[in-house]
């Protein structure tokens, strides 16, 4: 049933897919030509990363503006089924269009990308991550609420982020929210760096598992309650 | 022990503004019902709640001893269902849409689903959007009729089809039941439908099950007593389920005809109800659950 139902998003889908996936892979290429020599391999990733998501999010807000969720829902599937599709979907097709991106800057006659470090395992585990990450935090709010939900989390992060620089302009960076500012941007560094250990990937790739699993129950307990 | 395609039980859901409370009915296997009410009573309500498209608070859906919930999908597999609104993507086609629905299906039948394309004169290769809203209600029928579904479950699906189509159609439900043992539960304004080919009536009002007979007893035993105020008195009693008064005189609506006769002697007159006189009677000024 799992490949009937992503089959079916990919089918009905498959004109905004081509037609996005098209506009991403020129975005990418322009981006690159817009940087220059200025764009690191972990800045193309994390970028890059973050647009491939938005393909299967747009299959999934085609089916909010049709009303077609009713549709889906009066197959002879579960919901649990439906949001276990929705994130192989998401994962399986967001990483799809990250090997566009990356073939894009292994390609692209003006990027200035060292090819050995765009396909190292830890520019991969890195794009992974973020789509995993990214996948794990928009799916439940597009699944309960639609685009309007990716919409307001959006405009809720851009909101965090104003309120965070600013707060940290205002206090300065020796109080304790610059302090606690400055220990996420180094955490972040560390695990960007422990991710060339084998031991650190198994368990970092347990971690990625256990944050999917737990987004994907509240999917499903959110899914379930969603009137249709 | 009667074998029953649908069981509803003390059915439950509340909303802002409206409930729906204790809705029970059963539907038997090989029949058809149909389910009426006014606008706003809760048909479609008590139509997603089959369909497990809203949760629920209390009570239980069974379909052919299924617990609608705990086996959602093979339930869902053996009901073939038309929603009240269009829910297909609207930039595909007919054929886009077979290609994705019937693997969901496994006694779906390509030879069945060419034969209702050809009969019901859909073209399978235009968009969903470009069809007319009666095109669109037949797009839906088709695709519930492909996978012979043991239950058909239809929101308003003559609504928007032209007579010459909806008789049709009716035919088509009536010969399913004669020749398959299919069972239909069917809600529509159209009354004039359900005397056709229902075999059971259900009446909702409210969020409120006023009742639920076989048609023929409804039709058979049930009155319209024409006359004036002292109709309304003689029938006083259980027996009396609604009034409605007019300029020339006062319509009593009774479950029991010939008790009516007896009360109130030649002075009036009894008529024959039909399921237009009944719903608009019983949902007049002063009406009463059967």
């Amino acid at each position: 049933m799992l490949r009937n139902l992503i089959h079916l998003d990919l089918f009905l889908g498959r004109t905004v897919l081509a037609l996005n996936g098209l506009l991403f892979t020129f975005w990418f290429a322009f981006f690159l030509w817009m940087g220059g020599a200025d764009v690191s391999v972990g800045a193309y990733i994390v970028l890059t990363s973050v647009m491939v998501v938005f393909l299967p999010v747009s299959v999934i807000i085609r089916e909010g503006k049709f009303n077609a969720a009713a549709l889906t829902c009066s197959l002879p599937v579960t919901r649990r089924e439906i949001v276990r599709a929705r994130y192989g979907l998401a994962i399986g097709l967001g990483s799809c269009l990250m090997v566009v991106a990356i073939a894009v800057g292994l390609l692209c006659p003006w990027s200035h990308l060292a090819a050995p470090k765009l396909v190292a395992p830890r520019a991969l585990l890195l794009a992974l991550t973020m789509i995993v990450l990214e996948v794990a935090l928009l799916l439940p709010f597009l699944l309960r609420f639609g685009w309007i939900g990716i919409v307001a989390l959006l405009i809720a992060l851009q909101v965090l982020g104003i309120v965070a620089l600013t707060l940290s302009r205002l206090l300065g960076h020796s109080t304790p929210f610059g302090l606690g500012i400055k220990a996420l941007a180094n955490t972040l560094r560390w695990l960007y760096a422990k991710l060339g250990d084998p031991i650190f990937v198994a368990v970092w790739a347990a971690v990625l598992l256990l944050v999917t699993v737990a987004s994907c129950a509240l999917s499903t307990w959110l899914y379930e309650r969603r009137s249709m | 022990m009667t074998d029953y395609a649908l069981e509803v039980t003390g059915l439950r859901k509340s909303y802002k503004g409206f409930a729906l409370r204790d809705v029970s009915f059963q539907l038997p296997r090989g029949y058809i019902m149909g389910l009426i009410g006014p606008n706003g009573a809760g048909k479609t309500t008590v139509i997603k709640l089959i369909m497990n498209l809203v949760r629920r608070q209390a009570g239980e859906v069974r379909v052919f001893g299924l617990d609608n919930r705990a086996a959602e999908s093979e339930v869902r597999s053996r009901i073939g269902f038309v929603y009240d609104f269009p829910c297909f993507h609207q930039d595909a086609t007919l054929d886009d849409h077979k290609r994705v629905i019937a693997p969901f299906y496994p006694r779906w039948s390509e030879e069945t689903f060419a034969r209702l394309v050809r009969e019901f004169e859909l073209p399978p290769a235009k968009k969903f959007k470009a069809l007319s809203h009666g095109m669109q209600t037949k797009f839906a029928l088709v695709l519930a009729l492909s996978h012979d579904a043991d239950l058909l479950v239809l929101d308003e699906p003559t609504s928007g089809l032209d007579p010459v189509f909806r008789r049709e159609l009716l035919q088509r439900l009536s010969a399913l039941l004669q020749d398959e043992g299919k069972s239909v539960l069917f809600s529509t304004h159209i009354t004039t439908d359900l005397e056709r080919v229902a075999d059971f009536i259900t009446f909702i009002r409210n969020g409120e099950i006023v009742f639920s007979l076989p048609k023929d007893q409804l039709l058979e035993t049930w009155g319209i007593v024409r006359g004036d105020e002292r109709a309304v008195a003689a029938l006083d009693g259980g027996t009396r389920k609604g009034v409605r008064r007019g300029p020339y005189g006062v319509e009593v609506l009774t479950s029991d005809v010939d008790e009516a006769r007896r009360r109130c002697g030649p002075g009036v007159v009894v008529d024959r109800p039909s399921l237009e006189d009944i719903m608009v009677l019983m949902t007049g000024e002063e009406s009463r659950a059967a």
